[in-house]
C-alpha cells in the first residue's frame, strides 16, 4: 500500500539528479542476422514499447553476429534475448516476445506502466 | 572403415575400445548420470588433445572456468599450464543463476553459435568439449525445438571443423540415454558412463553405445577414476610381439615342474583351483618364493590373511620369505576385498606393475573377491586383471577356492579363457587320512602329464610323487604310502 507514494518520491529524486534525462529502464535486445526469429522479435519489441513513454525506456538492438564479444560479456547463448541491464537485478526474457505479458510485467516491476 | 580419421584421447583403454579414439571433425556424445565422470573424461581428453597439437576449447555451462581448471589441475591435467601456452581455452557460458529468466515465444541458439565462431577464430581451436548439453538447454524448450537446437549446435561444430565432445545427463544408469532424449541421433559416437549399484558396492563402467562407420568394442567395460583421471580396462590388451623362444621357469615345486615337462611358460596366467586346505596358498607361496630367490621381482596379493600371519606361516614350515620381503624382491600386499572397490584393486595392480615392474604376480585368492562382489562385477574384474597382466606381458598365478572333489570340473568360461594353465588340487578321505592329489588340467603351448599326482603337505613344502593308477582310491595302500613317507 506504500508503493504509490514511494514511487513518486523516487521519481522526484530522479528529477533533481544531475541526469534527469536518464531513462528508468534500459533494455538490450540481442538478435542475430542469421536467426529466423529476429524480424518477429524486433517487430514485437518495438510495437510493445511504443505503448510506453519513450523517456522512461531505452532500447538498444545488438546483432550478436557483429558483436559476439558483447554476447560473451552478457552470457547470451540464445537469440532473441531481451536483457534488462538497468535497474538491477538484470533479467532475461528469452524468445521472440510473441507473448507480450512477459515484457509488460518486467517493465511494471520497474515502475513503468503503459501510456493511457 | 579404417580410412576414417580419428583423434587419440590418451585416456588409458579408451583408444582400444574405440579402435583409435574420437571421430575427427565429428561430435561424440558422452552420456551418464551425475557423478559418473563425464567432466573428468572431457577435461582429460581436452588436455591430451592440447598436448598432442589439437587446440581445444572447453565450454562450461554449469561450472565457472576457474572451477573446471581447478578440477583438471587436481587430476594432473595441467590445464593452467595449457591455458598459459595458448593451447587450451576454458570459457564459461554460464548465465548468472541469480538473475531471473523468462521465456516468451520462440528462439534459437544463434547467440552461442556466433560466440563459438568468434572463439574459434580467436583461438584457432580444432576441438571442443561442451559441459553440458543438459545445462545449456535449460530452461528446456519443447521437444521439437530442442531437437532443432541440438541439431543447430552439432551442425555448427561440424561447420567449424571441430572434433566435439558433448556431455549430457542421463536420468539413470540403464534407461533412455539422456534426459533430453534427442542427442544421440546426430552424434557419430555415443559413450555411456555408469556408476551402478552392485550389491553394496559401486561399479563404474563405460560402454561405446554407437560408433558410426567404425568398429568398436561392445558391452560394458570396467573403469575407474584415479588421482590421475579416468582409466578403462578393455578386454583385449594390445598384442605383444610373440617371443621366438619358449621360455620356461620353475614353478617352485620340483614335482610340478616334472608334471609340466619343464616348468611354467613365461607370460602366461596359471589358475590353481582347489578346496580349502588343499595347498593352494602353499603353492602360491612356493611359486613367489622361488621367483624371488632367482632374483625376480614378485608381487603377492593376499586376500585371505593378514600379512604378518602369511609371513609367519611360511617361516613355520622352514620356507621363510621374510628376508625376501626385506630384500625388496618380494612385495606382499594383503587386504580384504570387502574393504576396497574392485576398480581400486585394478588400479593398484596396474600402478604396481608400472612402478615395481614385477615379472611374477600372485593373487591368493580370487575367490575372496568373487564372494565380495556380484557375478557381473567379478567377471569384469577378472577381465580387467587379465587385460592388465597381458598388457604388461607378466606371468601370474591365481588361486581359486572350490568345493572338495570338484577342482577338476568345469570352470566358468571366462576364467578358463583367461587361464593359460589350470592346475587342480584336491583331496578325498582315505581312512583316517586324506588322499591329496594335484593335476594339470590344461596347459597351453606345452605337453604335460594328464593323470593326477599324489601330493603331500609338510615341512619343506609340497611333495609330489607319481601315483600308480592301481593305487588310486585304495585307502589301505594310501595309508601305507603315507606311513612310508613319514618313516
Amino acid at each position: 500500500m506504500h508503493s504509490g507514494p514511494s514511487r513518486r518520491v523516487r521519481a522526484a529524486a530522479g528529477a533533481k539528479s544531475s541526469q534527469p534525462s536518464k531513462p528508468r529502464v534500459e533494455l538490450v535486445l540481442y538478435v542475430s542476422a542469421a536467426s529466423s526469429h529476429t524480424a518477429a522479435a524486433t517487430r514485437n519489441c518495438e510495437a510493445l514499447l511504443s505503448r510506453f513513454d519513450q523517456r522512461h525506456v531505452r532500447l538498444e538492438i545488438c546483432d550478436v553476429s557483429k558483436h559476439p564479444d558483447r554476447a560473451e560479456t552478457d552470457g547470451i547463448c540464445f537469440t532473441p534475448v531481451l536483457l534488462k541491464t538497468n535497474p538491477l537485478p538484470r533479467a532475461y526474457v528469452i524468445g521472440d516476445l510473441s507473448n507480450a505479458t512477459a515484457l509488460v510485467d518486467l517493465l511494471a516491476s520497474c515502475g513503468v506502466d503503459p501510456l493511457r | 572403415m579404417s580410412m576414417m580419421k580419428k583423434i587419440r584421447t590418451g585416456v588409458p583403454g579408451f583408444d582400444v575400445l574405440t579402435t583409435g579414439g574420437l571421430p575427427a571433425g565429428r561430435s561424440t556424445l558422452v552420456a551418464g548420470r551425475s557423478g559418473t565422470g563425464k567432466t573428468i573424461l572431457g577435461l582429460q581428453v581436452a588436455a591430451h588433445m592440447c598436448r598432442t597439437g589439437t587446440k581445444t576449447i572447453v565450454v562450461g555451462i554449469e561450472e565457472t572456468a576457474e572451477d573446471l581448471i581447478a578440477t583438471g589441475d587436481t587430476l594432473g591435467f595441467n590445464l593452467t599450464g595449457l591455458t598459459g601456452q595458448g593451447l587450451l581455452h576454458v570459457s564459461d557460458m554460464m548465465r548468472p543463476l541469480d538473475e531471473p529468466t523468462i521465456v516468451s515465444g520462440e528462439y534459437d541458439i544463434m547467440g552461442l553459435v556466433h560466440r563459438l565462431e568468434y572463439l574459434v577464430a580467436q583461438t584457432g581451436a580444432q576441438a571442443i568439449v561442451l559441459d553440458s548439453a543438459t545445462a545449456l538447454f535449460t530452461p528446456r524448450p519443447t521437444q521439437d525445438l530442442l531437437r532443432s537446437h541440438f541439431f543447430q549446435l552439432v551442425h555448427c561444430f561440424r561447420r567449424l571443423g571441430l572434433t566435439a565432445i558433448i556431455l549430457a545427463e542421463a536420468p539413470a544408469d540403464y534407461s533412455q540415454l539422456t534426459t533430453l532424449g534427442v542427442e544421440d541421433y546426430v552424434c557419430d559416437m555415443v559413450i555411456v558412463m555408469r556408476l551402478a549399484v552392485d550389491g553394496d558396492r559401486r561399479r563404474r563402467s563405460i560402454e561405446v553405445n554407437k560408433y558410426r562407420r567404425s568398429a568398436h568394442y561392445k558391452g560394458e567395460f570396467p573403469c575407474t577414476i584415479t588421482t590421475r583421471g579416468l582409466a578403462i580396462f578393455p578386454l583385449d590388451a594390445p598384442d605383444r610381439p610373440e617371443s621366438e623362444k619358449v621360455e620356461r621357469y620353475s614353478s617352485g615345486v620340483a614335482g610340478l615342474d616334472e608334471m609340466t615337462h619343464g616348468g611354467f611358460l613365461r607370460d602366461s596366467i596359471m589358475l590353481v583351483r582347489g578346496p580349502t586346505g588343499s595347498g593352494k596358498t602353499m603353492l602360491a607361496g612356493l611359486f613367489a618364493r622361488a621367483g624371488a630367490l632367482r632374483g625376480e621381482r614378485v608381487v603377492y596379493y593376499g586376500f585371505e590373511e593378514p600379512r604378518p600371519t602369511l609371513i609367519r606361516n611360511f617361516d613355520e614350515i622352514d620356507l621363510g620369505i621374510a628376508h625376501l620381503v626385506r630384500g625388496g624382491d618380494l612385495k606382499i600386499q594383503c587386504r580384504y576385498p570387502e574393504a576396497t572397490s574392485l576398480e581400486d584393486l585394478l588400479v593398484d595392480l596396474r600402478l604396481g606393475l608400472e612402478e615395481f615392474q614385477p615379472s611374477l604376480v600372485v593373487m591368493d585368492s580370487i575367490s575372496s573377491i568373487e564372494h565380495a562382489s556380484s557375478e557381473k562385477g567379478f567377471r569384469q574384474f577378472m577381465i580387467g586383471v587379465a587385460s592388465i597382466l597381458r598388457g604388461h606381458g607378466r606371468s601370474a598365478l591365481l588361486t581359486q577356492t572350490v568345493l572338495a572333489g570338484t577342482a577338476a570340473e568345469h570352470t566358468a568360461p571366462y576364467l578358463s579363457t583367461i587361464a593359460d594353465a589350470i592346475i587342480s588340487l584336491d583331496y578325498s578321505p582315505a581312512g583316517y587320512e586324506l588322499n591329496r592329489t594335484m593335476r594339470v588340467i590344461k596347459m597351453r603351448g606345452s605337453a604335460h602329464e594328464t593323470h593326477p599326482y599324489r601330493l603331500e603337505i609338510g615341512p619343506g613344502g609340497l611333495n609330489i610323487e607319481r601315483w600308480s593308477a592301481q593305487g588310486y582310491g585304495d585307502s589301505l595302500k594310501a595309508e601305507d604310502r603315507w606311513k612310508d613317507a613319514r618313516s
